[in-house]
């Protein structure tokens, strides 16, 4: 499995050129347990769909996370102003552990 | 979001909840907007946000809650309100200070009460989530991020982010910019505009001495950027391999036209605004002076006239016409403000035509031309059976 974040808006690279990836292929039994623990806990706690990431208040920035397993792709997306505490769990997770390109 | 006590939507009658909109339990005050939001939207009265949010009045009483590195609002706890003495949190004192330095510049000089004119509450919101490189205005309160401490640190330090974290709140109670493409850019240039105008009304700087930086003690002091922006020099605030270089055109010939999506900064917000923000300098530093007095009232005015869809042409014809009101017919200010524009690209006055039109100057006066003639002919068919009888 695989997972890339991405930050989008905000007063810092609007344009989101960064990304943070992690990918279970190069983690340890432990680290993708909770890799995968964190990432169905993201999925299942989406909000809906007409609240998802739509925000445009000023400087709201917006986060999506691409997951691939599988051959199968999901794309997580939600914004400062929707983000639930497991979204969050798993950006900051990303952000710690992942890879910078 | 998390939603808390639900259970309000069924018992609780519209003017109690009104009344838990002044209480000062965030966990009260923000379910009873929820209620009255999620009510409000069954009804479809989307605009009905702004005005609750203006229910909670007080002559801008500030209240500074801490998120206590929580991105969900709800949890945060009130650190500081309205005449509560200073507390141990820096951020706390910064955001409560910076929202007193705002909410006085708009008062003493723009005659304007608080966000929304009419004494709106001011509510802030430190330690957001954690290492959050951001801040931000929701639609109803303002939002601080302490920095990862490697490349940012507070978002509070810097009163000009905080003054124009404010300003999104004036602007959506004014002229309603939405927040994509050109208006959206004239947007974050209006928040730029007096986000800079409060910082150099503190310090008492003349548009000369001013350095005209968004957000300079937002990094961390190894990294090697000025700012965030350069209203003076936009495309030059940073330039470095952690970001880049600074994207920010400073003339319409390097307009970008990025697409309406979050992923191309809903088209640009953040990138084209260096074209409006380096006008203002322009019109202002024509003048010399404090900024913040004929610029920056041409420019509130301006803001005041303006609608949701304004574009760049739209916005400068309005400061051009609101400059001639102000201080008369082809006075200094009205040359300033002609000049701030015209360096960036933007033609005003005279010169200036409908840019909704498209094309440069003779393609559109060709295009009128052409419309015209087509409205002669079509009115001499008209008139030929008439005179025939």
């Amino acid at each position: 499995m695989k997972a890339t974040l991405r930050e989008y808006g905000g007063h810092i690279d609007p344009l989101g050129r960064r990304a943070y990836v992690a990918d279970s292929a190069a983690m340890t039994e432990a680290t993708v347990e909770e890799f995968t623990k964190l990432v169905i806990e993201a999925q299942a706690q989406q909000p809906a769909a007409d609240d998802n990431g739509g925000a445009r208040g000023g400087d709201v920035m917006t986060y999506t996370i691409n997951i691939e397993h599988d051959g199968q792709s999901t794309v997580l997306k939600q914004s400062d102003a929707t983000s639930t505490d497991a979204f969050t769990a798993l950006q900051n997770w990303l952000k710690r552990y992942g890879a910078r390109t | 979001m998390t939603r808390v006590c639900r259970c309000l939507n069924c018992i609780v009658p519209p003017h109690l909840l009104k009344k838990l909109l002044e209480s000062n339990n965030i966990q009260l005050r923000r379910a009873a907007l929820d209620t009255l939001l999620s009510t409000a939207k069954l009804r479809g009265e989307r605009s009905v946000q702004v005005a609750f949010a203006s229910a909670a009045t007080g002559s801008s009483r500030r209240s500074i809650f801490d998120c206590k590195h929580s991105t969900n609002l709800s949890r945060a706890t009130l650190a500081r309100s309205e005449g509560g003495p200073a507390t141990r949190d820096a951020a706390v004192n910064s955001a409560y200070d910076g929202f007193g330095a705002t909410s006085d510049f708009y008062k003493q000089i723009l005659h304007r009460d608080s966000i929304d004119d009419r004494g709106m509450r001011l509510n802030g919101y430190v330690h957001r989530g954690r290492s959050y490189n951001n801040a931000f205005w929701d639609g109803r309160e303002m939002v601080f991020g302490d920095g990862d401490g490697l490349m940012f640190t507070d978002f509070t330090k810097s009163i000009d982010v905080i003054a124009h974290e404010l300003t999104h709140g004036v602007t959506e109670h004014t002229a309603g910019l939405e927040y994509h493409e050109q208006s959206g850019a004239l947007n974050e240039s209006i928040s730029d505009v007096f986000g800079s105008l409060v910082k150099q009304w503190r310090l008492k700087q003349t548009a000369a001495q001013a350095d005209w930086l968004i957000g300079v003690e937002v990094f961390t002091p190894g990294v090697n950027a000025d700012a965030l922006r350069s209203m003076k020099a936009p495309g030059t605030a940073y330039d470095n391999e952690e970001f880049g270089k600074d994207p920010q055109p400073d003339h319409m010939d390097h307009y970008q036209n990025l697409p309406d999506t979050e992923e191309g900064d809903n088209g640009g917000v953040h990138i084209n605004s260096g074209i409006p923000n380096k006008a203002f300098f322009v019109a202002a530093t024509e003048l010399t002076g404090f900024a913040w007095e004929a610029p920056g009232h041409i420019w509130y005015e301006a803001l005041k006239a303006s609608g949701p869809t304004t574009n760049f042409q739209e916005f400068a014809s309005t400061t051009y016409a609101k400059a001639g009101q102000l201080y008369g017919l082809g006075s200094a200010q009205q040359k300033a403000v002609l000049t701030g524009w015209r360096e960036v690209g933007i033609e005003v006055g005279s010169m200036a035509l409908v840019s909704s039109e498209g094309g440069d100057t003779l393609t559109v006066l060709t295009k009128r031309i052409e419309a015209l003639s087509a409205q002669v002919d079509a009115l001499a068919q008209e008139i030929r059976p008439a005179k025939a009888a």
